[in-house]
């Protein structure tokens, strides 16, 4: 099959003896798996609770307050259960996640006043709204990722397609084109961002689809030349002469061959992505609050130089994150560099 | 000399390819590069012609205007007495694929992520070629013409030598049951003795299909033992035409003459002979005959352009030239 | 070449290639990529070396000027030794002064061994940064150019490479590579790239420069008109080995190895029109596949058994020297 050729397999078999840029995939891979399971790790939710005899799930179900003795029908408060006396007096018992916190729940009822410092029950401590820090990085971490992904996927399928046009087409179209490439890229993104923001809420979605709008830019230039390159080697003056149409032409015959430019970019754009949502948290114009995030922590970090755990461990956790991926990056840019070829 | 019988696949009168050359603030063409400056030429059903000239004399043009890569400025092309050219438009359909090309380079004239199969396969299954049941067969079939094994098949051209890749093209390009193939330089880049068996193979698959070769090289010895006819260009114009033999055995054109001394011959007691000078640029050409420059037989005549005087089978463009034509 | 005169140096290698070995040492082990390569050249001499893509003339070239491929180029045994001192055993600074003053080599591309970037006087004042030199340098870049061919010295060395024509570029490669006067110069196919026409050219200069400078030359190609014009002898190499070698008359007269024999008959010829050409079936085998025992045998016409178990060992005799049983 085209794509996996003997020539994708030797790249990827060099990908893999680049050591430090292997396991950081690893690493990375597994560590957003396992952030994608976050309800099971970090959760003040019991993943099974025996109540007067009777087992729930409530990570799974919904169960309103009634059924454990409230009084409401909204969904029951598992930590102020677990310290009543109702629940503790009977035979009843709960299985908790491992990290029994959930990253939006203020725990206003701890000795003193927010942020709290790291203890036995908050390993990182609480932020100035006394949430747990390590649910919130934890989750932060998942929404950084995906909304990191979604956004580098979208962006990528138009820079192939608009720098494939480009490259392929040449001529007027690259050349209007690329006029009016130029001054979309001259708006600024974080104005505009602000603006719709502002006009429509600051949701996941909005945010991606503003950032997507300006994000393929960098690529479809790389896409342009590829294909501008590509459309002048001899197996394609072939094709045209053996009268094949240009869908085939540009399909079958450039696109397979173009699309390296976008493997090596893939982990530079991630890493973008990531940097540019803790960015727009930071200054407060990304996700709206109380969403948790990165960016989001380190402003607060910021303004509570005192309590230090705050910026550091976002800090920490964002270097080891971007480090990765640039590991990544630079073993894909290796593995790909056609001049290291040994065969 | 009687004409010949043979039907002529492809007729080209006065074409040309001129390149626009833009100067000036506002990209105005100042001139143009005459790379093919009304070349006329024939190639007959079952013939091997051959087109030599030394870089830049526009030979490759030529085969890449008659392939349909390069926009043609004027004159006539004819598939089988039908036009092939309207307002200067290539009409690729009046081929009906009967006229396939072959390039020189063979590390690029396949795409290096499709197998040889899929190579093969496509423009047969595209073009209706056979019925797509039958189209594996017939695969292998094409790659035993070109003596490779049909286990080749499931592989990637990079496991393959610049000879194989050059069968894998002309295997290609059969598949079509051409009439006519343009070979574009296409053992140039070979090795000696690779180049000896891909003449074998092209005079082979001439008998078994009836197929006719236009040969574009620039190896004199080559051309010698493969093409009947040939055709010597210079500065984008044809300088002399005629049979192999006779052309490179008694050259009229002073240019064929120099060309033909300059091949360094096995025989040490005949050395070549240095034509000095270099090749002008397209953009200052000299008034008059293109190769005065560097003539020996140069005269005033010279400063006008030399039209083509024909004899029968041979044609030359000079105002003396340097043998006599052999009438009969 | 005055028979006489050819007598009186013959006795003074300047440059010999005893059974050079060189291999590339890769994951799976090291590979071979010649044989026991040798031969000798003669002061004022042009040797020829001939052979296909894969025999390892190229390579043979390089480790002359001290040079082994890159990555993992290993000297598996033999040497190389100018006027009686072995190359490998020379230290950085013995080497780079034999570079350039000793020994100077041309290559096919003059395009690609130029800097794009930098014009031509600065490429050739270059070769002076690393060798010291007492003469003027403008001159002797100038008496150069005249020397290969060049009259119009300003607008040359005030071009870039893109702007001079292939013929012309390998001219002012021949220059560079003799500013220093070498004593051997090392032609790699220099004239593959050219066009017959001009190839005439330079290789009337190369021959002339011979002349003049009594310089010895290591011609490299795989044109056997080429050699057959301008070579005084020739070596064959087929596979990493050195198959035949002989003076170039008795040579083209009678050639003695199988693939010799096969290479003269699959060359086309000009002056022969009823020559058909006799193809040599197969391909050239990959370093780390040759055959047991002869590397030739699988597109032999002549082999037998013999063939198979014993490497042929080299037959000297009246007609040169060559590598078969037969």
């Amino acid at each position: 099959m085209a794509f996996f050729s003997k020539l994708t397999k030797d790249r990827f078999c060099r990908f893999r003896r680049i050591k430090r840029a292997w396991y950081s995939f690893l690493i990375l891979s597994a560590l957003f798996i396992l952030s994608l399971f976050s309800e099971l790790i970090c959760n003040d939710k019991p993943y099974v609770l025996s109540y007067q005899g009777r087992l729930y799930f409530p990570i799974f179900q919904f169960y309103p307050e009634k059924e454990f003795g409230g009084k409401y029908l909204t969904e029951a408060d598992y930590v102020s259960l677990r310290h009543s006396s109702d629940f503790k007096d009977g035979e009843n018992w709960m299985i908790l996640p491992p990290i029994p916190h959930n990253p939006l729940h203020s725990y206003i009822d701890l000795s003193g006043t927010p942020p709290h410092p790291p203890s036995a029950k908050h390993l990182l401590g609480t932020d100035s709204s006394a949430r747990d820090v390590f649910a919130r990085l934890l989750y932060g971490f998942r929404i950084c990722m995906l909304f990191s992904l979604i956004l580098t996927a979208i962006s990528t399928l138009f820079g192939i397609l608009i720098g494939g046009v480009q490259g392929y087409f040449g001529g007027v179209v690259d050349m209007i084109m690329q006029r009016l490439i130029e001054i979309w890229s001259s708006l600024p993104f974080l104005y505009v961002v602000i603006l719709v923001g502002t006009i429509y809420s600051r949701s996941f979605m909005i945010l991606i689809l503003v950032l997507s709008l300006f994000q393929w830019i960098g690529l479809s230039y790389y896409m342009r030349g590829e294909f501008l390159k590509i459309r002048s080697l001899n197996y394609v003056k072939v094709a045209k002469t053996m009268g094949m149409s240009s869908g085939h032409i540009l399909f079958r015959q450039i696109l397979p061959n173009g699309l390296t430019p976008v493997i090596t970019l893939l982990p530079f754009q991630i890493i973008g992505g990531i940097g540019a949502l803790t960015a727009l948290d930071f200054l407060g114009f990304g996700l709206q609050p109380p969403t948790p995030s990165w960016g989001e922590l380190l402003s607060q970090g910021l303004n509570h130089l005192f309590a230090p755990w705050l910026a550091i461990s976002t800090v920490i956790c964002l270097f080891t994150t971007l480090l990765l991926a640039t590991f990544i990056g630079e073993g894909v840019r290796e593995a790909f560099d056609p001049r290291s070829s040994t065969d | 000399m009687e004409e010949s019988k043979e039907p002529t696949i492809i007729e080209v009168r006065d074409l040309q390819t001129w390149f626009p050359v833009k100067t000036g603030l506002w990209g105005r063409t100042n001139h143009y590069i005459k790379a093919v400056d009304k070349v006329s030429l024939r190639v007959n059903s079952r013939e091997i012609v051959a087109l030599v000239g030394e870089s830049g004399c526009g030979k490759s043009t030529l085969g890449s205007s008659l392939a349909g890569l390069l926009p043609i400025r004027g004159g006539q092309l004819s598939y089988r007495g039908m036009p092939a050219l309207k307002n200067n438009r290539f009409q690729r359909s009046v081929f009906q694929n009967k006229v396939q090309v072959i390039f020189q380079d063979p590390y690029s004239c396949l795409n290096p992520k499709h197998t040889v199969y899929e190579i093969l396969s496509f423009p047969l299954l595209y073009h209706k070629i056979c019925a797509r049941e039958e189209v594996t067969d017939y695969v292998a079939q094409l790659l035993e013409q070109v003596g490779m094994s049909p286990d080749y098949m499931n592989r990637y051209p990079h496991s393959f030598s610049g000879g194989q890749r050059q069968r894998i093209s002309i295997a290609r390009a059969i598949g079509m049951k051409p009439e006519l193939m343009i070979c574009d330089e296409i053992v140039s880049s070979l090795d000696v003795s690779i180049q000896a068996q891909m003449v074998e193979l092209l005079l082979e698959l001439r008998e078994k299909l009836d197929l006719s070769l236009l040969f574009i090289a620039h190896d004199l010895s080559l051309v010698r033992t493969l093409s009947d006819r040939l055709y010597v260009m210079y500065l984008g114009k044809i300088v002399e035409s005629g049979k192999t033999g006779e052309v490179l055995s008694a050259p009229l054109h002073p240019y064929t003459r120099a060309l033909v001394q300059s091949v360094p011959t096995l025989d040490r007691n005949r050395p070549p002979v240095i034509l000095e000078g270099e090749v002008p640029s397209f953009s200052n050409m000299p008034q008059g005959c293109s190769f005065q420059n560097r003539c020996s037989y140069r005269s005033d005549a010279c400063l006008k352009v030399p039209g083509l005087s024909s004899l029968g089978e041979r044609e030359v463009r000079c105002f003396h030239p340097v043998g006599r034509m052999n009438g009969s | 070449m005055d028979p006489t005169n050819l007598d009186e140096i013959s006795r003074d290698h300047i440059l010999s290639v005893i059974d050079l070995s060189i291999g590339i040492g890769r994951t799976s082990g090291v590979l071979q990529l010649t044989d026991g390569v040798s031969f000798d050249l003669t002061e004022g001499q042009i040797h020829g070396l001939i052979g296909e893509s894969g025999c390892g003339k190229s390579i043979t070239s390089l480790a002359v000027m001290g040079m082994l491929p890159e990555p993992g180029g290993i000297l598996l045994s033999g040497e190389i030794m100018f006027r009686g001192k072995n190359i490998f055993q020379m230290d950085e600074t013995r080497l780079n002064r034999l570079r350039g003053t000793k020994v100077s080599m041309i290559f096919q591309e003059p395009f690609a061994a130029m800097n794009p970037l930098i014009r031509i006087e600065k490429q050739m004042l270059e070769i002076f940064e690393y060798h010291s030199v007492d003469f003027d340098r403008h001159k002797k870049i100038r008496s150069l150019l005249s020397e290969v061919g060049l009259t119009d010295h300003g607008r040359i060395l005030r071009s870039y490479p893109h702007e001079l024509s292939g013929g012309m570029l390998q001219r002012i490669m021949i220059a560079m590579s003799l500013l220093l006067d070498p004593e051997v110069l090392i032609a790699d196919e220099p004239t593959t790239a050219l066009d017959v026409t001009v190839q005439a050219q330079i290789m009337n200069l190369i021959v002339r420069l011979r002349e003049e400078r009594k310089m010895s030359v290591l011609l490299i190609s795989h044109n056997i008109g080429l050699m057959a014009q301008y070579a005084d002898c020739i070596s064959v190499m087929y596979a990493g080995q050195v198959v035949e070698e002989n003076e170039t008359e008795p040579f083209l007269a009678h050639p003695s190895h199988p693939y010799s024999r096969g290479l003269m008959g699959a060359i086309p010829r000009l002056d022969q029109s009823d020559h058909p050409i006799v193809s040599i079936p197969g391909q050239v085998p990959e370093p780390g596949n040759y055959p047991a025992g002869c590397r030739f045998r699988k597109r032999c016409s002549l082999a037998t058994e013999q063939c198979i178990s014993r490497p042929p060992k080299k037959t000297e005799g009246s007609n040169g020297s060559y590598l078969c049983h037969y």
